[in-house]
């Protein structure tokens, strides 16, 4: 399988703490890939540094093989990356319909003439976008609250609002960093028929979550990390069996 | 839909309501002060396109006026240019300025560019004061031209009224096209989450600094109006207190509100009129004034959940739909 992200020898140092200590990791094309690890882990780390927001201390993150390390993260984004935060990042104070409008910047490129001459209302690039953002509202039953301020939305909501600008840019790799946090088992089980679905179109997506019935219900791999470092991957089933993971988690039995 | 037509219809009715006014009021010196308001509105609509779409707390328009002000009396004055060569290479000169000082401070944070900003007023006023060979320095630059248009003469007053008139809706038309556009919604995204703003492919210096300059642009355009009409640069109308002043506009009007920014515009260029005595002490009032908006209603007074909205729901919720109450107040 193609391998759409790779990372080489990845280390990231604050000061003396080593959050992440020569990470290799590959996401591969079509998959769904869990990263799991106690807190403090290195987990949303790893993410910050495959999408340009930290430098790494040492080593090379690729994107179908090209080497983007060192790339500020609007040009990661460009090539195809979208991501979502552990703690909602969505644009307060604008609707819920720019929110996604703002998702698909680089998607819509009106020349200066349309944008100062012409009625936003009846550009063709903006009706185009709209119509594509309304939809995406609807897939997340968000389409009645288009026109309310992003802020005032209840939790669940906020959630959804940030996926859907995520996917609104039409990434190759969706990130999700514990998108299930703070959420009830109804609404966890909504979530994981949602990313399931979202991969069924073709995604990549690439979780991060402490919800253990989660990952392991959707995960086609799992990737393991513990003070920075990986201990462990591969299938659902092989991790539940892994004796180090289980000492990362429940700590080792003393004889 | 509806809505939009009534908006609609409702700026057009203004805008020809205005061009009636000068039916009405005859009176110079009122005329004279209409005046003022159209071009400081602008000024206040730049602020808001900085301040209040992206953020960037700028304390220095008044500079950016000064900068227009005397390229444009300058070109016409010593150099002859005719009016509109000066005014629109003012508009571009402040708006080069405004990119490079924006290019410098791309990598400041918010707090950072705000003193920034405020030295650079400084910094600019001392220029216009000491650059004797260019400015003139204390005595000013006198005798700028009236403005005038393939050789009509925008001599009076009611004529001025006018051409400062069309300035201000053209300006007003171009920044709500951009605050509607891609462009306008990537500045909001900076503003509320720059975070998620660059994870949506926003390249945030690129658009702050693109931000700075289109503010300053109409900074400069309106500052050299307003030179052609007073007829005078001086370098003490472009002090820190004035810019101060004019951030107050946008601020009393609503950060993120065009039409806010006219009517904070109009209040704090129209009140000193009114009494003399209330010009002498109008620092200490907006001072006060000030104080107690960011307290009470930091948003002004028609910006999102500002005054405005609160009175029009707190009358809605007097008539009927109780349930709507809780959207106004928090």
């Amino acid at each position: 399988m193609k391998e759409l992200v790779k990372t080489e020898d990845l280390s990231k140092h604050f000061g003396g703490v080593k959050a992440l200590e020569s990470v290799e990791i590959s996401i591969r094309e079509s998959e769904i890939l869990g990263v799991i690890g106690p807190n403090g882990a290195g987990k949303s780390t790893l993410f910050n540094v495959i999408t340009g927001f930290y430098q790494p201390t040492r080593g090379k993150v690729f994107y179908n093989g090209i080497e983007v390390t060192g790339h500020t993260v609007d040009s990661v984004v460009d090539k195809g990356l979208a991501r979502t935060f552990q703690n909602i990042r969505l644009f307060d104070q604008m609707t819920v319909l720019n929110n996604v409008l703002v998702g698909m910047h680089l998607q819509i490129h009106p020349g200066i003439m349309e944008t100062l001459f012409r009625s936003p209302m009846k550009g063709q690039k903006e009706i185009q976008a709209r119509d594509k953002c309304m939809g995406l509202l609807k897939y997340f039953g968000l389409e009645k609250d288009a026109n309310l301020v992003a802020g005032n939305l209840p939790y669940g909501k906020k959630r959804k609002l940030e996926i859907a600008r995520a996917l609104a840019s039409d990434p190759k790799i969706l990130l999700l960093d514990e998108p299930s946090a703070g959420m009830n088992p109804n609404e966890t089980a909504e979530l994981m028929n949602l990313i399931d679905g979202i991969n069924r179109q073709g995604l990549t997506v690439v979780v991060i979550e402490h919800n253990m019935k989660l990952i392991m219900g959707i995960s086609h791999r799992i990737v393991v990390l513990n003070f920075g470092k990986k201990i462990a991957e591969g299938d659902p089933g092989t991790i539940q069996a892994d004796a180090s993971v289980i000492e990362a988690y429940l700590g080792k039995e003393e004889d | 839909m509806n809505f939009l037509k009534d908006r609609k219809t409702l700026a057009i009715a203004a805008v020809l309501a205005a061009c009636a006014l000068p039916l009405v009021i005859t009176d110079e010196y009122a005329l004279r002060v209409l005046n003022v308001f159209f071009i400081y509105s602008v000024v206040a609509l730049s602020i808001n396109l900085i301040v209040g779409f992206c953020g960037q707390l700028d304390m220095g328009r008044a500079a950016f006026m000064g900068l227009g002000a005397y390229w444009s009396a300058i070109l016409a004055v010593r150099l002859h240019f005719p009016f509109f060569v000066a005014f629109l290479t003012a508009g571009i000169f402040a708006g080069l300025v405004g990119a490079i000082l924006g290019f410098l401070c791309r990598k400041s944070s918010f707090d950072y560019l705000t003193l920034i900003t405020i030295g650079f007023n400084v910094v600019c006023q001392v220029v216009f004061l000491n650059w004797i060979p260019v400015t003139n320095g204390a005595m000013g630059i006198p005798k700028v031209p009236t403005p005038s248009l393939f050789g009509f003469a925008f001599d009076t007053n009611l004529r001025f009224y006018y051409l400062a008139l069309g300035f201000l809706v053209v300006c007003y038309v171009l920044i709500e096209r951009i605050t509607k556009s891609k462009l306008g919604r990537a500045f909001e995204a900076i503003r509320d989450d720059s975070i998620a703003a660059s994870y949506s492919g926003i390249n945030i210096q690129n658009f702050k600094v693109l931000n700075f300059a289109i503010g300053s642009v109409f900074t400069g355009l309106a500052g050299a109006l307003l030179v052609h009409y007073t007829q005078y640069a001086s370098p003490f109308n472009y002090t820190l207190d004035e810019s101060v002043y004019q951030l107050q506009m946008a601020i009393l009007g609503g950060l993120g509100s065009l039409p806010g920014s006219l009517l904070g515009t109009l209040i704090l260029v129209v009140a000193p009129e009114v009494s003399r005595s209330f010009y002498e002490y109008r620092l200490v009032f907006v001072g006060f004034m000030m104080v107690i908006m960011m307290i009470y209603w930091p948003n002004g007074l028609l910006g999102k959940a500002g005054v405005g909205e609160r009175l029009i729901g707190i009358m809605r919720f007097r008539k009927k739909e109780p349930e709507e109450a809780g959207r106004w107040t928090k």
